[in-house]
């Protein structure tokens, strides 16, 4: 044990050297990269992107730990636990992070939004109005009119209570004054049989599940401009009505991990986002690659706790 | 349509080959051992896969779910402790049996099982991917509920003569998969404002504790009682006699078989349930019901058909529609999306040649388990030669290990070590385990099946309705209605029979 560990750090010390000297020996062993949920969900697919193009990029491998559990919650507060070594990075997903926190009944112990530092942005995911293709309105005017004459009527599928899915059925509510019978789902692999047998009417989510989808249509779309993977959905911004919705996926690690590693990590997770074939990628499957530095996802966090408070306050969910 | 000739010289590639056989290894080892699992088989490999072809990459990871799910049956039979979920029901018998002394016997007829079922699933994936997608969209969520009903109704049967304790257990172990939190809504329950207790009870650990930590501890009762442990009786040419009795049993593989196909391609359902419901419809059509549970060969061969062909089902709507039909098969998809295929039907068409070599490649790599077995039964079968006092000691750190690699939490080894001791009591006081290893094993799908029925019942202004009009709906529960009445019946009439 004791010899092969001293020839692991060898090797990464040599590897090491020709990258520039970094916090005395950092990193000399694997670094892990920590995902909230099951094997084969959305977040293991970017994660195993990022091992496979780490490859190269990385002094030593990076290597995938599960943590799986109450809708990611295990496994963000055991990322805010660990180690601030620069050994553990995690990935997180909002608005889960800064919603968990919030909704937290009282006195359950949990990670806070806080406590994870935000090591860089990855990827988004933008929120689609998606209906089948033979389903009686075609575009996202008639779907409200059809909505507005009958309250509660229109069955629509989301990903969880309380998520991201369901922010976004509440910014629609909110915006167009339409009432949805909402349906939710523990995930988009239940969801999009949901949506194509017609057991829901509509399912409201990622883009990524509607990429995935033959004959359904997407009736808007939840980024500013339109989005370049399915560019004949219009947004909602083009329909009149003033709504943004992105899903955002990223790292974080504990805090109080020393600057050089930080810095470390932050700068070779730049240059493996920059690889076009690891872009090719993320774009095959679903998501838009969108690679940001830390303080810029901070502020990508902060905005997104703001918007999420002031929604679940005027639906009366928080006070 | 695709090219036979690529796909045969693909196939012909001796490093192709080597790469499946050792993946199956690998695969049979990880069903093996009581903790580790297909799932967790898959997403270990899947990085070993970067550095080489698409399709060498499926076959890698194909053959490595194949040969989990042969794997799990092989302590189930030894041991009594399942290696995975979906081998819980291969318990019931294959121990019986080894007991008996024809635990070789046993391991072979669960290999053959596994080769069946496991060609069964491939070919209904080669040839009837486009209409079963189609069955698999009919399914919605008040069929995993009334499925899941389906399941439940095995109690009565598991827990002949004593159906009242066979319904308490399964109701503990619907209360406890009621741990942690909701699958709906997320509320926390029965959390007791922990961390460790809001992902619930996992199934994988609960199973470890409630069967191998009893099995550990009856090894400890003095001698006297019955020995918990199968003896070693060697058996030349126990191989064909097990093909020969296999063939005279073909009608049971061919049932288990498309029950596994149907429940395989159901998203959300998956090898755990569909082997609850072959058990028990094999007990139901066979002449000699009374004998499941005391070892006979039909009791292997239809949890075992089952899960093998569930592989193949699973399959069929993540291929064609990128929806996965059980756990390993999530990870498949995830496999098949980092090596930058796109689930769908265009697949089929686009990436023909990836999806038929893969496809027929299942075909080879069930071969291959299958003389692997021949090694590994003759392997495995040596463990019974192991003093009790030895093998007491590596079950008990197995279990601790399997129960922490999971998810390298503390929390899985400690809900083991609960449910080894609850299993132990229960065991005791004659209640058996199984019944409560099903609700724990049924309890989540059944309430997401429920409570989404309920949303959607509401939407259309009719809950009761919603439940009991669906045309799917009411083909389950007729079959429910019969499995109870059925089970009455013979429990009547066998007591009148004892009293006369």
């Amino acid at each position: 044990m004791g010899l092969l560990r001293f020839l692991t750090v060898l090797a990464a010390f040599l590897l090491a050297l020709p990258a520039g000297v970094v916090a005395a020996g950092y990193p000399s062993k694997p670094v892990a990269i920590l995902t909230a949920f099951n094997p084969g969900g959305g977040s293991d697919v970017s994660h195993r992107l990022l091992e496979k193009y780490g490859k190269g990029v990385f002094d030593t491998p990076l290597i995938i730990t599960y943590k799986p559990g109450a809708g990611g919650e295990i496994g963000w507060t055991t990322l805010a636990a660990a180690r601030p070594d620069g050994y553990t990075v995690g990935g997180v997903d909002l608005p889960h992070i800064v919603l968990q926190p919030m909704l937290r009944k009282k006195g359950q112990p949990g990670y806070q939004t806080e406590d994870l530092f935000p090591l860089c942005g990855l990827v988004y995911d933008a929120n689609v109005v998606m209906a089948r293709a033979d389903s009686p309105w075609k575009t996202f005017a008639e779907l409200i009119a059809f909505a507005r004459a009958n309250p509660g009527k229109v069955r629509v599928a989301t990903v969880g209570k309380l998520s991201g899915d369901h922010l976004f059925l509440m910014q629609i509510e909110k915006a167009t004054g339409a009432k949805f019978a909402q349906v939710p789902y523990a995930g988009s692999g239940k969801a999009i049989p949901a949506l194509l047998t017609g057991e829901v009417d509509a399912y409201f989510g990622s883009g990524s599940s509607f990429l995935r989808m033959e004959n359904t249509i997407g009736l808007a779309v939840g980024t500013r401009e339109r989005y370049a993977l399915c560019p004949d959905v219009p947004t909602f911004k083009e329909l009149g009505y003033d709504i943004e919705s992105i899903k955002f996926r990223g790292l974080a690690i504990p805090r109080n991990v020393p600057e050089p590693v930080r810095a470390y990590l932050e700068s070779h997770f730049a240059r493996l986002c920059a690889n076009p074939e690891y872009q090719e990628a993320v774009r095959n499957g679903g998501l838009m690659p969108a690679f940001c530095s830390g303080r810029e996802f901070a502020d990508i966090i902060a905005r997104e706790k703001a918007a999420a408070a002031s929604l679940l306050k005027e639906f009366g969910v928080i006070k | 349509m695709f090219d036979f000739s690529t796909v045969l010289s693909n196939l012909s590639d001796p490093v192709t080959l080597v790469l499946m056989a050792a993946s199956a290894s690998f695969g049979i080892v990880m069903g093996a051992v009581p903790g580790l699992s297909g799932t967790l088989g898959i997403a270990l490999l899947l990085p070993f896969t970067f550095g080489v072809e698409p399709h060498q990459a499926l076959l890698m990871l194909g053959s490595v779910y194949c040969g989990s799910e042969y794997g799990g049956s092989i302590p189930s039979i030894l041991i009594n402790t399942p290696g995975t979920a979906a081998a819980l029901c291969t318990t019931f018998d294959g121990h019986p049996m080894a007991m008996k002394g024809q635990a070789q016997k046993a391991l072979f007829t669960a290999l053959i099982a596994s080769i069946f079922g496991g060609l069964f699933g491939v070919t209904a994936l080669l040839f009837l991917s486009s209409p079963l997608a189609a069955v698999s969209m009919s399914f919605g969520a008040p069929e995993q509920f009334w499925l899941c009903v389906f399941a439940l109704t095995i109690i009565a049967s598991l827990s002949s003569g004593n159906v009242l304790k066979g319904i308490l257990g399964a109701l503990l172990g619907l209360l406890l998969s009621c741990v942690g939190m909701d699958p709906v809504t997320a509320a926390p329950r029965f959390t007791f404002n922990t961390m460790e207790l809001m992902g619930g009870v996992n199934v994988v650990p609960a199973l470890i504790g409630l069967f191998a930590i009893p099995q550990a501890l009856m090894l400890l009762r003095p001698a006297g009682a019955r020995p918990p442990m199968a003896p070693y009786v060697p058996a030349p040419g126990v191989l064909w006699e097990t093909i020969r009795d296999f063939c005279r049993r073909i009608w049971v593989a061919g049932l288990s078989g498309v029950i596994g196909v149907v429940v395989g391609i159901m998203p959300g359902a998956g090898g755990n349930i569909a082997t609850f419901v072959a058990y028990n419809e094999t007990r139901r059509f066979s002449r000699t019901p009374e004998k499941f549970g005391t070892g006979i060969m039909e009791g292997i061969m239809a949890p075992e058909v089952c899960n093998n062909a569930v592989v193949g089902g699973a399959q069929i709507p993540m291929l064609t529609l990128g929806i996965p039909g059980s756990a390993p098969a999530a990870v498949m998809l995830g496999a098949l999306m980092t090596h930058g295929l796109k689930p769908g039907f265009a697949l089929f068409t686009e990436q023909a040649d990836i999806v038929y070599t893969y496809s027929v490649g299942l075909i080879l790599s069930n071969l291959m388990i299958l003389l692997l077995g021949c090694f590994f039964v003759r392997l495995f079968v040596t463990a019974l030669k192991i003093p009790a006092h030895y093998l007491l000691v590596s079950i008990m750190a197995m279990s601790v290990v399997g129960a922490y690699s999971i998810n390298s939490s503390t929390m899985d080894v400690m809900s083991m070590l609960g449910c080894g001791i609850l299993g132990y009591l229960l065991i005791r006081a004659r209640f058996g385990v199984a019944p409560l290893a099903l609700g724990l094993i049924l309890g989540g799908t059944l309430e997401e099946g429920f409570k989404l029925s309920l949303h959607l019942g509401e939407a259309e202004g009719n809950v009761v309705a919603f439940f009991f009009s669906r045309p799917q709906s009411l083909a389950l529960i007729a079959l429910t209605a019969l499995s109870l009445i059925y089970s009455f019946w013979k429990e009547f009439s066998a007591r009148k029979r004892a009293a006369a």
